[in-house]
């Protein structure tokens, strides 16, 4: 893909593998501003809606809006994607690391988020997210405490994702109207029905928050959401047939179609 | 000597910029010296005269995901796209 010599590291690569389903929320919530050139841009016309034909653009367009526009002229390009991470981390007080791997200042802001989703939760609730999660031992509900759910977040994997997605459909909901058009498993239906009031109300206090520091965080905070959860489903193991996320690595058929795993 | 906060920003900036972009050193003008643009030339040129086989592009593709030490799922996913792409001419 070579629409712009423009490349970072941290952004390229997961976008350049995204799917066009994956693409359509970042475009909009980019082509949403003014100021924006992507919709300008020769590849743009002639291409969309197969956005995964010009995903470096859409990376540029990011990173643009994370930059002053004078300052992006000078430097070229807008600043680099790790940096605009941890500018969002800043601004919704999530703790980070600068020398940190990426991934990991998206799991802080991620964290952050979900535990003001939990700290919002009943008691009842969270037990019902346990059971959903695989508890086998019936934890007694008076001891579920939210670093219990952080514990299974930071674990990685299946439920990691499915949480980071969780996330990016309700602030999808918030900024566009609508939620995330994505072929999900069963067992994500069952969890957004647990989690999307909790979570739909950390949001709404965060995006008031968001409103009144100024328009750029009001594309960036909901692009690096979207770009950490589409990082997580693209590092998880996935059903060659289906395409269906797998919950566990050491599963010999999908469960969604039932597709042979092939190492 | 204590750096300014401009000066730490362009530091990293350098930094960063580095990381993404590494110059090659080759040898002669365009390196038609270099052994290794040769070999990868040639493996594009057999590639696209349809004189690989598809296994043997395959392999290829999928050695070149761990050249370089890449943990990261969607790292390799991404490397084997653009080495695909650049062994069959479908960019």
């Amino acid at each position: 893909m070579k629409n712009t010599p423009v490349f970072d590291k941290d952004l390229n690569p997961v976008l350049e593998i995204a799917t066009d389903e994956d693409l359509e929320t970042l475009v909009a919530y980019v082509s949403d501003k003014m100021s924006e050139d992507l919709t300008a841009h020769a590849a743009y016309k002639e291409y969309e809606p197969k956005h995964s034909n010009y995903a470096d653009l859409i990376a540029k367009e990011i990173r643009d809006m994370g930059g002053n526009s004078f300052a992006n002229v000078w430097r070229g390009e807008g600043p680099s994607y790790h940096e605009m991470v941890c500018d969002v981390a800043d601004k919704l007080k999530a703790p980070y690391n600068k020398n940190k791997a990426i991934e990991d200042v998206e799991n802080s802001i991620l964290e952050t988020i979900l535990s003001s989703a939990i700290d919002h939760m009943s008691e009842e609730e969270k037990k019902n997210l346990l059971n959903e999660m695989g508890d086998k031992n019936n934890i007694n509900v008076s001891s579920i405490s939210t670093s219990v759910f952080i514990g299974i977040f930071r674990a990685g994997g299946f439920y990691s994702y499915q949480l980071t997605l969780i996330i990016a459909n309700q602030v999808a909901r918030a900024v566009l109207g609508k939620g995330l058009q994505l072929a999900t498993n069963a067992a994500l239906m069952r969890w957004a029905s647990i989690l999307t009031g909790p979570i739909g109300w950390a949001i709404s206090g965060m995006w008031t928050a968001v409103d009144l520091a100024g328009p750029a965080y009001k594309v960036t905070i909901p692009c690096v959401i979207h770009v950490a959860m589409l990082r997580k489903k693209l590092n998880s193991l996935s059903c060659g047939n289906c395409e269906a996320i797998l919950p566990d690595t050491t599963m010999k058929f999908c469960p969604e179609c039932g597709e042979a795993i092939t190492a | 000597m204590v750096m300014s906060d401009s000066e730490r920003q362009k530091k990293r900036r350098e930094k960063l910029k580095s990381e993404s972009q590494k110059s090659i050193f080759v040898r002669g003008d365009g390196g038609e010296f270099d052994e290794r643009i040769r070999v990868y030339l040639a493996v594009q040129k057999l590639a696209k005269e349809g004189m690989l086989t598809k296994e043997c592009i395959d392999l290829i593709v999928k050695t070149s995901e761990t050249v370089f030490p890449t943990p990261e799922l969607s790292t390799r996913k991404y490397i084997n796209k653009i080495v695909y792409e650049y062994l069959t001419g479908n960019n």
